[in-house]
This record gives structure tokens, C-alpha cells and sequence, in this order.
């Protein structure tokens, strides 16, 4: 789908701490109410995991090699993690409840499965994967609704809701791979990431991104070639959609994490990643490799005191080059 | 008495060998000769009720009134996919039979429908579909008008949207072809429901009524005055997934003759009659 201007975000996958501030970031200025309490529009999982909501990855959705929309599973309110919210004012306040505890038995929720990774000792592994709305260049929320209630920002390739038009026929749900929209139950209208639209209008960077500790993330237009995104993604091109093969195009793109050697059974170090190329490549797609070495050789090349652009804009000195939202 | 020994021993009959679920209780139904059948273009005639005649509710759905207005039967089939969300979702063996009454006191339009449920639906949940029942009306009385919820703009028709997540709630709407359809600010239609549980799954039934004041204004709420109104139903299953397109209905209009015989030629006297007529056979029905 064309638009005038493609807003984009990259997040180097080896700088992600798993803090989680992103996500208290988005859900304390977006999803902490009004019927979004289950919702995480900005979610950080553990992989290899299930993920947000559980088995995502496996539903459906997307479009096949025709072009045509899948059908996935409807996920269900356990499969996000049913909300809960703690006695604090019985436990802590007035002393009535001993026992500090939340009201439902939680079973499951986002980040159920955090740090749990895989792989057998010592070679055991994890990393972070932050997830947001990709604001896909061919969305499938989109093109699943009946009502032209989705549409994308000519200015800045944004995909939003209409919330006049909406009439809760969850198709968008569906059809999204990612499963980054969501339906709120008291308004009977789904809802998901708006990229922070009124601060990317002002020229700041979505709260995410503002607030991530790591300093992970950068934000910039797409055809912006002094940008940081152009950099990463067209110049370097070490930034890489997740699971490309749904079809959307995302225009949220990852740097794929290096990882320490293998063990060999000697306590020897083979040549060998811990984290499964194969794996990498299941969801980034088959550039992994020519990634990674890219990054190698820049990281080889600032280590022996040589210049790297590449390396001087992942370890993002300042804000304002990281985020160039003009 | 044979008659009626034979009525039932068929009945009873065509039961034990109708397969189980929907059917066999659709069939049960099939043989009241009360109910007339009722294809896309046929016409039927509204009911009355006369004013003489006390109604608790004006939408109560199983008021007494309801088993003397003429009762109609319809077929609703699947709606064919216009958006590719609802082709990846079409199953076209989910047609159901509508059972229909409508009619008119003084100053209101009374809908009544019918339908077997097996699965009562009344959440509208992350993953769980309600329930709902829709009739439309050509607002521009032409048959000309797509029934496919209407023409575009030029052409729109007027829907009554009963939803079973709210009760009481009949959303007025508006649309001018699939994917336009929009709340009307003005929100005029009545309702109620109630889902009647029965024995055995396959009694298990919605009942709704809703109703209009025959007077509105409104570009889009249609003129109940008009003689001969085109209308059409939809049902949704919500335990297939029903919203939107995922529906079953009326495959083209029935019309709506809403002249009362007596009331346009000033012949009151047949008004009185009928309107005698029914009071009586009320009043026996309630001794």
C-alpha cells in the first residue's frame, strides 16, 4: 500500500535487557484501562517462548504466496493472560487479608514464560524480542476488514482504527499474524499500537522508544537516507522483518543477536552459535547469516580502533540521531 | 379426536425419524398448517391489534396477543460473500427456518420473530460471538433497491439491529451496500427477547419483538405509513462466528401490504368487526 511517507522502527536484538520499561512505558500511557487492561500493544518475550498471546506464531493469519488472507484461530482472553490486580489495600493497609495475593488464579499472561529460553545446559539459550504493531506496508488487519474501518496514514504509513467506523467484527484480529490488535470487551471495537501518533505529530519518539534504558531502538522515515532507519535497514541492511514469509511487509525491523559459541562435550568452545542459525532464520528470514557477519566485521573493525558507522549508530550516542523524526 | 390422535402419532412420528439437532424440531413445525410459507417476493399482510385490546409491553415477546396474529415461515439462507473475510468463513449448509409475525396496533409496528437455537450466545467477547437478528426495509419502498442492504447512498435501506449482549437493545441503522452500515443518531426502535430453554435441545428458541412507532421522522427511518414495504431478515449464529456478512437471510424482499381492510375506504364497521372478533376470542382464551 503506498503511502506519501513510511515512519519506521529498528530494535538491535543484542542490546535488549529484558527490562520491560517499554512495556510499562506504552501500557501506563495507552492499555492500563477502559477495558485494555489484558492488552500489551508493546510486548517484550523471551525466545525461543510461546510468546504474547501464547503460540501466536502458530494461529494463522497472514497471507499465503497468492496473496490471499489465511484464517487463523480466534485467540481467546487466557491465551493473552486474564488480568489480575492485587489486595494490596487488605494486605498491606489495613492488615485484613494476611496474605498478599492476586484476585484470580493466574494461569498464564504475557511473559509467562520469561527467560525459560531453550537448549540443554551448558548450552542453553535466550534472547529479548520486543513486538509492537510492524505498521506493515501491506497490512492484513487491513485487508480482513469489511468495513474499511483500518486504514494506513498517507503522512507516515501509520495504521489506525477508525473507532467510528469499527463495529467489532474482530476480522483485523484474526488476520494479523503478530495478533498486535486487540478487541476491547466494554467498547465492543478493537483497538491496537498507534505508533504514539500525537508525540511522532510533535516530533518526539513513541514512548517505547523515548524510555527504553537499552537504547535499542531507533525511529526515523523510511526513504530518509541521512536517517538512522536507511542506515540499518537500505545501507547496512542488518535489520530484518520479523517472519517476513506472513506477507505484510512490516516496517518494524530487528537486528538478529549474535550469540557466545557452543560447548563442546570437553568444556571446549566450538564454532558454533549458541543461539540455532536455524532458529534465527524461522523468524527473520534467510539473511540472518550475511547479518551477523556484517555486524562481526564492523564490531572486529571498532574493536581494532577503525572507524564504523554501522557500530557508531548501534551503539546510538544521542537521541537525536536516533530518532529523526523530521 | 382421531384427527387429532393421528396429527400427533405423525408428529410424534417424524420426530423419532428426523435426524437430531435443528431439523427434526423445524420439522415439527412443518406440519402446523397455521404457519404459511413464505418465498422472497411473496407479500403478506400486517397483523392488527386492535386498541380494545390491552397489552402489557409493547414488545413483549410472548405476549397472548402473539397467538392471534397470522404466523409465517421463511427460509434464511447463507448470505453469499461480498468481502473476502466472510468467503474464508462461508459455509453455505447453515440455513435456518424464520418464523415471523408482524403487525400493528393504532400507533406502533410490531415485529415478532422466532427461531431455533440450540446454543444461547449473549457475549460479545475477545473470542465469543453474541447472538443477533436484524430486519430490513427498502426505504424508498422499491423492490428497485439491492437487497443486499440497498443501493449505495441513492437507495439505502433501514435495518432494526436486535443484538442479545444488551438486553433491550435494538440498534437503528442505516446502509447504502455491505460495509456501510451506520448508527442513526436517532435511536427509535424498541425490544425485547427471551430465549426459551424447553425440554429438549431442540426446543430451545430466541423469541424477539421489536417494535416502532408507526409516525417517525428521519431521512433514514422508514415511513411505516407506506402501503407495500420490501423487507427482509437476517439471523446470526454466534456459535459459528456470526458478525456482519456471516449471516443467514432473506434472498431477496417480501412485501409488506400494511393496508387494514376498512381503514382506507372508511368502512369502520369491518374495522369494529375484526376488532370484535379478536376481543372475544381474547377474552375466551383468557377464561
Amino acid at each position: 500500500m503506498a503511502v506519501k511517507r513510511q515512519i519506521s522502527m529498528v530494535l538491535d536484538l543484542n542490546k535488549c535487557i529484558g527490562c520491560q520499561t517499554c512495556t510499562s512505558a506504552c501500557k501506563l500511557m495507552w492499555t492500563n484501562r477502559n477495558g485494555r487492561e489484558y492488552m500489551y500493544w508493546n510486548n517484550v518475550e523471551t525466545k525461543p517462548g510461546a510468546g504474547y498471546p501464547r503460540d501466536y506464531e502458530k494461529m494463522g493469519g497472514g497471507f499465503d504466496k497468492d496473496g490471499a488472507l489465511k484464517l487463523s484461530k480466534q485467540p481467546t482472553l487466557e491465551d493473552y493472560g486474564i488480568p489480575w490486580e492485587y489486595n494490596y489495600e487488605e494486605a498491606l493497609m489495613t492488615g485484613t487479608d494476611p496474605w498478599l495475593r492476586p484476585n484470580v488464579k493466574p494461569t498464564w499472561g504475557a511473559n509467562w514464560d520469561e527467560d525459560q529460553g531453550d537448549g540443554e545446559y551448558p548450552n542453553s539459550y535466550y534472547f529479548y524480542l520486543p513486538r509492537l504493531c510492524n505498521h506493515c506496508a501491506n497490512p492484513a488487519c487491513l485487508a480482513a476488514c469489511s468495513r474499511n474501518a483500518i486504514y494506513k496514514r498517507q503522512e507516515d504509513g501509520i495504521v489506525l482504527v477508525d473507532q467510528e467506523r469499527c463495529r467489532g467484527y474482530r476480522y483485523c484480529v484474526n488476520a494479523c499474524p503478530y495478533k498486535k490488535v486487540y478487541f476491547n470487551e466494554e467498547i465492543s471495537k478493537s483497538e491496537k499500537c498507534i505508533f504514539c501518533y500525537p508525540r511522532i505529530e510533535k516530533g518526539l519518539a513513541t514512548a517505547c522508544a523515548r524510555q527504553c534504558v537499552g537504547r535499542i531502538r531507533w525511529i526515523g522515515y523510511r526513504d530518509d537516507e541521512d536517517g538512522p532507519i536507511h542506515t540499518l535497514v537500505e545501507k547496512y541492511k542488518v535489520a530484518l522483518p520479523l517472519h517476513p514469509e506472513w506477507g505484510t511487509q512490516p516496517n518494524v525491523f530487528y537486528v538478529p543477536p549474535l550469540s557466545s559459541s557452543k560447548f563442546g562435550p570437553n568444556g571446549e568452545e566450538l564454532d558454533e552459535p549458541r543461539i540455532p542459525l536455524a532458529y534465527l532464520e524461522s523468524l527473520f528470514g534467510e539473511r540472518v547469516s550475511e547479518v551477523l557477519d556484517t555486524i562481526k566485521k564492523e564490531r572486529k573493525a571498532k574493536n581494532e580502533g577503525r572507524e564504523s558507522e554501522l557500530m557508531d549508530t548501534l551503539i546510538g550516542f544521542k537521541h537525536a540521531e536516533m530518532f529523526k523524526l523530521s | 379426536m382421531a384427527m387429532r390422535c393421528s396429527i400427533k402419532c405423525a408428529m410424534a412420528l417424524c420426530a423419532s425419524l428426523a435426524l437430531p439437532g435443528i431439523a427434526s424440531a423445524e420439522f415439527s413445525e412443518f406440519v402446523n398448517p397455521n404457519i404459511q410459507e413464505i418465498q422472497p417476493w411473496d407479500t403478506v399482510k400486517v397483523g392488527r391489534v386492535p386498541d380494545s385490546i390491552y397489552l402489557r409491553d409493547i414488545d413483549d415477546p410472548d405476549d397472548i396477543i402473539w397467538d392471534r396474529i397470522p404466523s409465517y415461515r421463511t427460509y434464511l439462507s447463507v448470505a453469499p460473500p461480498v468481502h473476502p473475510s466472510t468467503k474464508l468463513r462461508f459455509n453455505a449448509d447453515q440455513g435456518t427456518e424464520l418464523y415471523f409475525q408482524i403487525a400493528r396496533t393504532s400507533d406502533h409496528l410490531l415485529v415478532r420473530l422466532r427461531w431455533k437455537d440450540t446454543t444461547q450466545n449473549v457475549g460479545t467477547t475477545i473470542d465469543g460471538f453474541r447472538d443477533a437478528a436484524a430486519i430490513q426495509f427498502a426505504l424508498d419502498g422499491s423492490t428497485d433497491t439491492s437487497y443486499m442492504m440497498g443501493s449505495g447512498p441513492e437507495h439505502p435501506v433501514n435495518i432494526w439491529y436486535w443484538r442479545s449482549d444488551h438486553e433491550f437493545r435494538v440498534e437503528d441503522l442505516a446502509a447504502g451496500g455491505y460495509g456501510s452500515t451506520t448508527r442513526l443518531s436517532d435511536q427509535s426502535i424498541m425490544g425485547h427477547s427471551a430465549y426459551i430453554e424447553g425440554e429438549e435441545p431442540v426446543d430451545k428458541e430466541w423469541h424477539l419483538v421489536m417494535a416502532r412507532e408507526i409516525d417517525s421522522d428521519g431521512e433514514h427511518q422508514i415511513d411505516l405509513n407506506k402501503e407495500q414495504i420490501p423487507f427482509g431478515f437476517a439471523v446470526w449464529q454466534g456459535d459459528d462466528g456470526g458478525r456482519d456478512g456471516n449471516k443467514r437471510v432473506t434472498q431477496g424482499w417480501i412485501l409488506l401490504d400494511t393496508s387494514i381492510e376498512g381503514d382506507d375506504q372508511g368502512d369502520q364497521k369491518q374495522a369494529q368487526k375484526q376488532d370484535q372478533d379478536q376481543a372475544s376470542t381474547q377474552s375466551q382464551s383468557a377464561k
